[in-house]
């Protein structure tokens, strides 16, 4: 096999065919006389929740049995959190994100790829990859089992701040669906649902991250796998963490190694557990059997922007 | 400026056609209609829809504000529009080895998913795309480079050359490391050796005559 034949193939159904606005913007540089130079659309080079990190490590109360560094991280994303302010979208203003991977489901991986919601959750939109200028806008039927951002949002603003009475909150919240076999996966899942809310109060970003660092059995991993994307990822790991059905399993937050902005989720069966009940069918030990890793999220006016 | 029936370039060579833009901005626009989709396809290939929509518009502005300093006795403006494109692809080097490391752990081409649906069951290639996503991820910047403009650019090794602003054996011994990399990758273990089949006589235990 000629190995110049097979790069040759890779890739090569792209379509051929230069826009028309690459065209236009030379026209417009070669004649610049004529007016302003129209804008193309860009990626978002960051979004709004990229913090200026603070380094300056904060005194953080810990439950007994969550690991010293674990505390000093968490704490450090704390103070990164609290110092990046949030302020509340308006309702018709929509959050983008690009999100990769999902449950495995027959072995195929899931990809939603880029969507918008509305933030007051009353449409969706997303657009097919090979058009992405055909917006899809559907009207959502709001759904209480499925909170909107603006409901996270609202709801955080009046979360207690004390770690214990915020867990408490979120239980008992209707926000979160925390079904796992041990009170510390119930509060760590539910804490990090919340954390993957695309839009939060900042406070109550911090808080979450002080009321990680309480739940017993929380570590942090500087060497986690990198995310879908292949970037390097700092993980909040809850290991031996039994699911609803009993079995064993890794679960892992995974941040920006640097500004502590939520990047994904990872889940690793650390025994062999049939998820539907059925004995002998996946994921078996060591497998990784959800993963998730999303852009960071941008506010924008309307659906189909990007930034 | 403009006359009443301007000059038909099809006859024209690059160098000639460049050269006129120098003092009539307006023919430029025939090196663009010559090149831009080559430029973006190759682009798009690397990098993405969205991104090779923007750096295609990015390559022919440099060029067009390079113009002066095109080498008039190049045969074609091919090679370097193809460097500055290359130039401009380096600063997206992170992203294209995310992307290729992305395809390389989950079977799904990011980059691809830009202009097809994100289900791609071509699942006969998944395999040796998988390993050859890999391969490339882990070529230096400056053999992938090499590579690419001679497997998707077309580029003859004078071209790269010229593109590149290397030397003509720099850029063949970047191209047999990369090859020899995805052999390698693509073969792992012992490379196969031919195995001439065994003539009638040596199978009849080496009776002659």
């Amino acid at each position: 096999m000629d190995e110049l034949t097979v790069v040759r193939e890779l890739r090569a159904d792209a379509p051929v065919g230069a826009p028309d606005a690459a065209r236009q913007t030379l026209m417009d540089a070669m004649t610049p006389s004529m007016g302003v130079r129209r804008s193309r659309g860009r990626w978002p080079a960051a979004a709004a929740a990229v913090a200026a990190v603070v380094v300056t490590a904060l005194v953080v109360q810990t439950g007994p049995a969550a690991s010293p560094s674990a505390a000093a991280v968490l704490g450090r994303a704390a103070a990164a959190a609290a110092s990046d302010p949030v302020p509340r979208p308006r309702d018709d203003q929509w959050v983008f994100r690009t999100m990769y991977g999902g449950a495995t489901e027959g072995g195929v991986r899931l990809i939603p790829g880029e969507a918008w919601d509305r933030f007051d959750g009353t449409q969706f939109a997303n657009a097919p990859s090979d058009h992405p200028e055909q917006l899809h806008v559907m009207d959502i039927e709001v759904d209480p089992r499925i909170p909107s951002a603006a409901a996270w949002y609202d709801a955080a603003t009046r979360w207690p701040h004390e770690p214990e009475a915020l867990l408490a909150a979120l239980r008992d919240s209707g926000l979160v669906v925390a079904e796992g076999g041990s009170e510390a996966v119930r509060n760590y899942d539910a804490v990090v649902d919340a954390l993957g809310q695309p839009v939060l109060p900042a406070q109550a970003r911090a808080d979450l991250f002080r009321a990680l660092a309480t739940i017993p059995g929380v570590t942090v991993d500087d060497e986690a796998d990198p995310d879908l994307l292949g970037d390097p990822v700092l993980a909040v790991v809850l290991d031996g963490a039994p699911d609803a059905a009993g079995f064993d399993n890794r679960r892992e937050l995974l941040l920006d190694p640097q500004t502590y902005a939520y990047r994904g989720e990872r889940v690793t069966a650390l025994e062999d557990a049939p998820i539907d009940g059925k004995k002998g069918s996946d994921p078996k030990a060591g497998q990784t059997w959800f993963e998730s890793t999303e852009t960071d999220p941008v506010v924008v006016d309307r659906a189909g922007q990007r930034g | 400026m403009s006359t009443p029936n301007p000059p038909p370039w099809s006859g024209r060579t690059d160098p000639q056609v460049v050269a006129a833009s120098v003092h009539d901005p307006a023919a430029f626009a025939e090196i663009y209609a010559r090149y831009a989709d080559d430029v973006h396809h190759y682009l798009r290939r690397r990098l993405g829809s969205d991104v090779a929509d923007d750096l295609t518009a990015d390559t022919f502005v440099a060029a067009f504000g390079a113009r002066t300093r095109f080498d008039g006795a190049a045969a074609s403006a091919r090679p370097w529009l193809f460097g500055i494109a290359s130039n401009l692809a380096a600063k997206h080097r992170r992203s294209e080895v995310r992307g290729l490391r992305a395809y390389a752990r989950t079977g799904v081409d990011p980059v691809a998913s830009s202009w097809s649906d994100g289900a791609d069951d071509r699942v006969s290639a998944q395999a040796l795309n998988r390993e050859l996503a890999t391969a490339l991820s882990e070529l230096s910047a400056g053999d992938r480079d090499v590579l690419l403009l001679v497997a998707w650019a077309e580029l003859s090794y004078a071209e790269v050359a010229a593109a590149l602003q290397l030397p003509v054996g720099t850029v063949r011994s970047r191209l047999n490391r990369a090859r020899r990399k995805v052999r390698t990758t693509l073969s792992p273990g012992t490379e196969r050796v031919a195995v001439r089949p065994l003539t009638a006589l040596e199978t009849r235990g080496g009776h002659h005559g």
